[in-house]
């Protein structure tokens, strides 16, 4: 991965949440006329002021002159018409309160000439000014203002304006060409800066250079204002033509290079984007004769202000609103987090590099395509490839995985088949939470279609994928391949999305359909047993797959469910909580993210994942499986809000389900193994159990074996008797009592040290 | 490094029928081992750890995890 960081830093650069609105972009003067909008639609004039005083040498002028630009580019042009941003401008120095003074910097020897009083003769005054150098202002009339002079919108005000320069030194009534030649200037001062209008002297504007503004031969030469031409002949692009002259200068005077690093000066183009789909239209409100709005009308009209920004990652999603960040944020941070030497500083962003729910929804809402997930999964892979992922992190989903592969897998031809035509492959999750429906399935699979079914569980190695462990799903890989090779490399009815998705992209050769596709052409008879109207959810793991979306909707309208959309759905479908191993590495979040998701509709939901369906359950939310639409809903889920998934009974579902498939479809018999010893659990004590991801298996393994071997301690001020067991990277610690010849758990507790006992 | 103590318990090993004593064992995860004081049994060894530790312990485990 350490090549692909390069990539990464670039990948973060092309997040456009950082880029400035449109408005300030076009602003030649780049006035950050969002906070501006904030500030006055709160009403807080004063400190619209502050803002504009700070950025902008006289703003009183301004504010009335100004061409706005930014009106141009503001994005409500789209929807009504653009925000009046001059006339908030002269609100907020209308009523912002007095002028703020701004520090100056220590006095300089360095002195300029500036040959022009207009706007960009002005500026370039006032920034020289303020950085502590001394100017001559050269004026040819017998007052300073150029052609600010003539207009009436700042006729009452130009006076006043003009304070920001008093210690300047003001020489009226010197034409210079005429009265001083620019040469006797450039002799006389260590700069010159020309600000007159077009045409005059014999400077041409290609002698200076485009940006800088810097003479190309005569170093300490410059210009600014109506003489270049163009946009340069409007008063907002003058004066900050006469600000960037001057910061040239400033940079001659202190021998750094006149043009680098000087991006963000000048108008530029912003890439922001800014969703406004659900922006409504707001009419802007009509300005008073002399161009300005009360105080109210002032506030309503800066609250139209779209406040463009792009978040549309964050916006849909709850891991990133959890952590507070946006994708272009979040990727340094992942790349500082595995790039830190072991015992050179903490890895702050392990838990939200775990967290995150690969559901790839920011990459489908991204304008650019930044998909974090497509950056957390190399990183968890690239953590465990050089050991800085605790292997307790995703142990329990790995030991699920294990489970349904090493001890649950089936792989069968139907009976009377040599080989399958086709094969069900069940994946892990539907067995265990929808067992009758697996059983029903492959019964009517099996008696629909020709060729023989074979029937195929096991795992397709997702949990493995989303820890990061690509070994290991390789190898789960290889089981089913195996497994597939030696039914006769059936086509694979799939019926689970998020298997259809990994054995699409890493088993590209095996030929897959979909389970909704299949049953949609050979509906069984008495299908559709509960009709009515459904919100259907898309698993995110069909994000990318229309073909999935689509025949689930249409199972569901062949089952007679009246289908509605959710707000997000298809490829803009959000994840239940179980993506990416969100559930079992951060429950909180994960309840916050099925919590975000059904409450997006009132209508129960339909959906084509066991998964999906079971956290929405545990969310109090009803959602049935397509299988139930089809064959009958499963036994009733008893979940109150938020109880937590039932792994224990998952399993044992698993293990009657298997037991039942080979009875009814192959004649064999298994028994139940004997544990040896029953434990009897509260519900409380299950509900902890779940939490803390400690199976019955667990408790019942452990208590049987302390039982045997005697093995146990004895608590004497509570009389429970302790027991500890060591599996994985966990150890179980288990208090419980006997009564009456019943093992009865009274609590239970792990951690992930290793106790090294010594004798 | 000071050495965590966990409180005495009044407790047995019922395997060797003795009552457990405060005794020196270690903790590892993740390539450090840690010294502590634990009820333990002088025959056999075996140690308790009561649910109030685990809580200590989780912290411990996580400020490693993020080493």
């Amino acid at each position: 991965m350490e090549k692909d960081f390069q990539k990464l830093n670039n990948l973060a650069k092309t997040c456009v949440q950082s880029e400035a609105p449109h408005c300030v972009a076009a602003c030649p003067m780049h006035v950050d006329i969002k906070a501006l909008c904030r500030a006055v639609a709160t009403g807080d004039f004063t400190a619209g002021r502050r803002l504009l005083e700070k950025t902008l040498p006289f703003a009183g002028l301004i504010c009335r002159v100004c061409e706005a630009p930014c009106t141009g580019r503001c994005l409500r042009n789209t929807l009504d018409s653009s925000v009046q941003v001059r006339a908030l401008e002269r609100a907020c120095m209308d009523r912002g309160g007095a002028p703020q003074t701004t520090g100056e910097w220590p006095e300089k020897q360095e002195r300029v000439a500036v040959v022009g009083s207009g706007p960009a003769g002005l500026y370039a005054a006032a920034t020289l000014l303020q950085k502590g150098y001394s100017v001559a202002l050269f004026e040819s009339a017998d007052a300073l203002g150029g052609s600010l002079r003539g207009d009436d919108r700042v006729r009452d005000v130009l006076a006043g304006e003009l304070q920001a320069i008093a210690t300047a030194q003001t020489m009226c009534n010197i034409v210079v060409g005429q009265d001083v030649s620019v040469d006797d200037l450039l002799g006389q001062f260590d700069a010159v800066c020309l600000c007159w209008g077009r045409g005059q002297g014999a400077e041409k504007p290609e002698d200076f250079d485009a940006f800088t503004f810097q003479h190309k031969e005569k170093k300490n030469l410059f210009c600014a204002g109506c003489m270049l031409g163009g946009n340069y002949t409007q008063a907002i692009y003058a004066a900050e033509s006469g600000q960037r002259a001057a910061r040239s200068i400033e940079r001659v005077f202190q021998k750094v290079s006149v043009s680098a690093a000087r991006t963000g000066e000048g108008v530029y183009d912003s890439k922001l984007y800014t969703n406004l789909a659900e922006e409504p239209s707001v009419q802007p409100l009509p300005l008073a004769d002399d161009g300005t709005f009360s105080a109210g009308d002032a506030q309503s009209e800066a609250a139209r202000c779209l406040q463009c920004q792009c978040l549309e990652c964050t916006k849909n999603c709850t891991y990133l609103q959890h952590y507070k960040q946006y994708s272009g944020s979040a990727i340094r941070p992942i790349i500082k987090n595995i790039n830190i030497m072991t015992g050179w500083g903490t890895r702050d962003a392990n838990n939200f590099i775990y967290d995150c729910a690969l559901c790839g929804l920011c990459g489908s809402c991204c304008p650019v395509d930044i998909d974090l997930g497509g950056v957390n999964l190399p990183a968890r892979e690239f953590m465990w490839e050089t050991h800085i992922l605790p292997p307790a992190v995703h142990a329990f989903p790995l030991r699920d995985m294990e489970y349904s592969v090493d001890d649950m897998r089936l792989a069968r031809n139907q009976q009377g088949f040599e080989q399958s035509r086709y094969a069900l492959f069940t994946g892990c999750q539907l067995p265990a939470s929808m067992p009758a429906s697996v059983e029903k399935l492959y019964a009517h699979l099996a008696q629909s279609l020709d060729g023989g079914v074979g029937l195929l569980t096991g795992c397709c190695g997702a949990p493995a994928i989303w820890a990061g462990r690509e070994e290991q799903a390789a190898a789960v890989r290889g089981t089913l391949r195996a497994d597939w090779e030696a039914l006769g490399r059936p086509e694979l009815i799939v019926a689970c999305p998020g298997c259809y998705k990994v054995l699409n992209e890493t088993l590209p050769d095996i030929p897959l359909r979909f389970v909704a596709e299949v049953l949609a052409g050979h509906l069984p008879a008495g299908a559709g047993v509960a009709p009515g109207q459904y919100a259907y959810h898309d698993p995110c793991t069909s994000r990318h797959y229309a073909g999935l979306q689509q025949s689930g909707r249409q199972l569901a309208a062949a089952c007679g469910a009246q289908v509605a959309e959710l707000p997000q759905h298809r490829e803009h479908t959000v994840c239940c909580g179980y993506g990416g191993l969100q559930y079992h590495v951060n429950q909180p979040l994960a309840r916050k993210t099925t919590g975000a998701r059904i409450s997006q509709s009132p209508l129960p939901y339909v959906t084509s994942c066991s998964n999906c369906r079971d956290f929405f359950a545990t969310g109090g939310k009803t959602c049935l499986h397509l299988l139930e639409l089809v064959f009958g809903a499963e036994e009733s889920k008893g979940s109150s809000p938020f109880a937590e998934i039932d792994f224990s009974k998952r399993r044992a579902q698993r293990r009657a389900l298997n037991r039942r498939l080979l009875k009814a479809f192959w004649g064999e018999t298994v028994r139940e193994e004997d544990a040896g010893v029953t434990v009897i659990i509260s519900d409380a004590l299950r509900e902890k159990l779940n939490r803390q991801h400690i199976l019955e298996d667990d408790v019942v393994n452990t208590l049987q074996k302390a039982e045997a071997s005697g093995r146990r301690m004895l608590e004497k001020a509570t009389g429970h008797h302790v027991a500890y067991h060591r599996e994985g990277y966990v150890t179980f610690w288990f208090e419980y009592t006997l009564e009456a010849g019943r093992v009865v758990l009274q609590n239970a507790y792990s951690h992930r040290m290793q106790i090294v006992e010594k004798v | 490094m000071e050495v965590v103590k966990t409180e005495p318990v009044d407790i047995r090993c019922e395997l060797d029928d003795v009552d457990m004593v405060q005794k020196p064992v270690e903790v590892r995860y993740l390539g450090h081992t840690f010294p502590v004081e634990l009820m333990s049994c002088p025959v056999c060894g075996q140690v308790y750890i009561p649910e109030s530790l685990r809580n200590k312990m989780r912290e411990v485990e996580e400020t490693l995890e993020n080493k």
